[in-house]
């Protein structure tokens, strides 16, 4: 391990992170993985990039340090951010499965058990065929989660950049407030919230930021579109930081006149909803059992609409096309996990009506020993009129 | 075929669409493709959404309509944002495979010839593992690049929203230009750069905007880190924008104090290659031909060590993330024996031009996202002129 220039996490974290991979590793019995996901990628080395529509990976055997395989103008990126010391990176023209192959075969590892991420977006079908095809003598595993299952119990660190990043998502929603107006487009509102986001010390996001207006806010993940802001409408914010990979996200609404009543008890039977969930929250608690009492709480208030969805979704580190890590851990029905200190969840009760507009609100917590702490609790949760 | 409330193409542009595919679906003897990929979606139907790490997917056959099958809570964009009327949605709690399978059934397709998308990252490996063992009775077969071949020449709509895209990217540059100087933070000048590029009209992008400062430019797609700016440094600015899905993007280079010579001189060997590779640019012209050209020039201005590490342009077009660019249609690259044509639109980072011995700038950067035109080459992002704004 080399002390990388730019470094986020200490070398004995980083150290402990690839130990515990390598026991888990060792309990689905393979010789090496393959880690093609951005975040996990992230989290194992410390290397990162937006370049990862490129083939990428890092190569885990169980006896010896990783190998990297990037393309080569991103192998700056594992040379200055990552702790890796053995890169092998291919060229542009070059193929990149046939390169891993080569790799792989000079780690030893031709006729070995070989975990790959089978569930990752970074691992095209195409690829994983074509290297199977390479290696008749290997043995290919499902290794999906290895690496996953590592990053679902936050560090102290880690929940660190978490709270940093939830400043910066509430400056952004602070920015919005202020922002709407009769006159303003949804783009003036989305331009004055990323200006106020990233001044807070944000970077780039998983997902863009949601805003929409008026019946948009029925449409799931609609966001800034160019439309002129309309009196009578309400205005929907779902707002995302990020300080060093780690997001934290929160849901707010505006509403441009006087709130009719659907929107008015709508947005009390939400927050309410959500201050009860947070009293739930604590450690042991079944994930599938809390999202039964949120969404009996939401559908038998009657607001037009029930909840079509899971209730809340992990939350840490993440590049596009997503801000959660849901796929790891989601509060949703037929859930049996039970929760655990350490765990961060974008908490997500509401409805979208129909014909009128969403009513949602939320917040990233954290499960503790004893029960739950509000991350983004620096914006208060409530309907904001204009 | 409906009217959607929000159409950015007329749906004969839609059929046209639909009908080339399915042509091309036929020459390849495919029966029904199932459409994955987030920008090929999009072509095909108008319907859009940054929803895509849950699984997607357009079944096209031949003879009836598309039928979409998508999670129930993204359904809400198929009625404003496509014609298709079709729309068979999974919850959250089940098996989407199971589902695909069960509609295809439905339709009478699952002992057919299905194409799927192998070289997509949003149809997993693991999914294609699980669909192909579900569908016993079906016989796959690639059809990668099917809808990609029809994304490759644009329409004169298609044109006119990646020149709206470059207007916005411009706006973005402009505010950050302004924005740099001694002391403040790369995130200080990424705030007024959004600000301005969102406040001209632009959607979400595909990729970050890039802002690089100092010896950060040698990490490739490093962008604004919080860290402060510095006398005797380069910024460089990577700057997209983007208009109904379609994306423009192009370079500028700030220096914060007095300009090295050697810095200024590359930056005019970047203006000439550019040039160069811009008059080398037509319809029939093989696409490699013009990064060997671009290459060769590099090399012969700044010696052996100034050449190209990657390709010379890229295609684009429609973008969402991880990447503005689709380059993995067509890119001007080492080998590529593809003639150009007219439509085809490609960000050309011909002007780059790497620098060894200076400190606080690594490179000079000069870009343009252009068009193949029927007689030559035209600049689209050409609303900003090139030099070096000094500050």
């Amino acid at each position: 391990m080399k002390k990388p220039n730019w470094q986020y996490f200490s070398l004995e974290e980083y150290r402990q992170r690839l130990d515990a991979l390598r026991g888990r590793m060792e309990g689905l019995g393979v010789d090496a993985v393959l880690v093609n996901t951005p975040e996990n990628l992230y989290y194992l080395s410390g290397y990162q990039t937006p370049g990862y529509y490129w083939w990428q990976t890092l190569v885990v055997p169980m006896d010896r340090e990783p190998v990297s395989v990037t393309r080569r103008v991103e192998d700056s990126n594992m040379r200055e951010l990552g702790w890796v010391e053995d890169r092998r990176p291919y060229e542009d023209y070059e193929d990149w499965v046939e390169k891993t192959r080569d790799v792989l075969v000079d780690l030893g590892l031709r006729g070995k058990t070989i975990g790959m991420e089978l569930g990752s977006f970074f691992l095209p079908a195409r690829d994983y065929l074509k290297l199977q095809a390479l290696m008749p003598d290997a043995r290919f595993v499902d290794s999906t989660g290895l690496v996953e299952a590592g990053r679902l119990i936050k560090s102290p660190q880690e929940i660190e950049y978490m709270r940093q990043a939830a400043r910066a998502a509430e400056s952004a929603t602070l920015a919005g407030i202020e922002a709407v107006g009769l006159g303003a487009t949804e783009n003036d509102v989305a331009a004055e919230m990323h200006r106020a986001q990233i001044k807070a010390g944000s970077e780039y996001t998983g997902l863009p930021m949601f805003i929409a207006s008026g019946v948009r806010s029925t449409m799931t993940h609609a966001t800034w579109y160019r439309r002129p802001l309309q009196k009578d409408e309400v205005v929907f914010f779902e707002v995302p930081g990020c300080i060093n990979r780690y997001h934290a996200a929160m849901m707010r609404e505006v509403y441009i006149g006087d709130p009719p009543e659907w929107m008015s008890r709508g947005m009390d039977v939400v927050t309410d909803t959500l201050a009860k969930a947070k009293e739930k929250i604590k450690p042991g608690v079944v994930a599938g059992d809390l999202f039964e009492e949120i969404k009996e709480m939401l559908d038998s208030a009657e607001l037009g609409a029930k909840l079509e969805r899971r209730a809340a979704y992990s939350i840490g580190i993440a590049f596009a096309p997503d801000w959660g890590e849901g796929h790891i851990l989601s509060i949703m029905r037929g859930e049996e996990r039970q929760l655990q200190a350490g765990m961060a969840f974008h908490l997500i009760p509401g409805v979208r009506v129909v014909g009128l507009g969403g009513i949602l609100c939320s917040d990233t917590v954290l499960v503790t020993e004893r029960g739950c702490e509000t991350l983004t609790g620096g914006v208060e949760q409530k309907l904001f009129v204009k | 075929m409906r009217k959607p409330k929000y159409q950015f193409f007329s749906l004969e542009e839609y059929q046209a669409r639909l009908d080339a595919l399915r042509g091309r679906m036929e020459e390849r003897e495919i029966d029904v493709l199932l459409v994955n990929s987030p920008e090929n979606l999009y072509y095909v139907s108008g319907y859009q959404t940054p929803g895509y790490y849950w699984y997607q997917t357009l079944i096209v056959g031949l003879d009836r309509e598309p039928t979409f099958v998508t999670r129930l809570n993204e359904a809400s964009n198929i009625e404003p944002f496509s014609w298709i009327e079709d729309s068979r949605p999974y919850e959250d709690h089940e098996d989407w495979i199971e589902h695909t399978k069960d509609v295809l059934s439905d339709l009478g397709l699952a002992d057919k010839r299905v194409g799927l998308q192998y070289d997509s990252f949003f149809l997993t490996s693991q999914d294609e593992k699980r669909l192909t063992a579900a569908l016993s009775d079906a016989t796959f077969v690639d059809g990668s690049g099917l809808v990609e071949e029809g994304r490759m020449v644009k329409s004169e709509q298609e044109i006119e929203y990646i020149r709206q895209a470059a207007r916005t990217a411009e706006a973005g540059l402009r505010a950050g230009i302004e924005a740099c100087a001694v002391g403040v933070t790369e995130n200080d000048v990424a705030a007024e750069i959004h600000r301005a590029q969102i406040a001209a009209g632009s959607e979400y992008t595909g990729l970050p905007i890039f802002i690089r400062t100092g010896d950060r430019d040698l990490m490739t797609h490093s962008t604004w880190y919080r860290n402060v700016l510095q006398p005797g440094e380069s910024v460089t600015i990577e700057m997209p924008g983007c208009i109904n899905r379609y994306h423009a993007a192009t370079y500028q280079q700030i220096y914060l104090g007095d300009p090295p010579e050697l810095l200024l001189r590359a930056r005019e060997i970047g203006a000439e290659v550019m040039a160069k590779a811009k008059s080398a640019i037509r319809p029939g012209v093989p696409a490699g031909d013009i990064h060997r050209l671009v290459q060769d020039s590099l090399e012969e201005a700044m010696g052996p060590g100034s050449k190209r590490n990657s390709r010379a342009a890229y295609s684009i077009g429609i973008a969402f993330a991880p990447d503005w660019g689709e380059g993995h249609i067509i890119s001007m690259t080492e080998g590529e024996s593809r003639p150009l044509q007219a439509g085809m639109t490609f960000h050309l980072l011909a002007g780059h031009v790497a620098l060894q011995g200076l400190d606080g700038a690594k490179r000079a950067v000069n870009s343009d996202t252009v068009l193949v035109t029927e007689v030559g080459c035209e600049t689209l992002t050409d609303g900003l002129e090139h030099r070096l704004w000094v500050k």
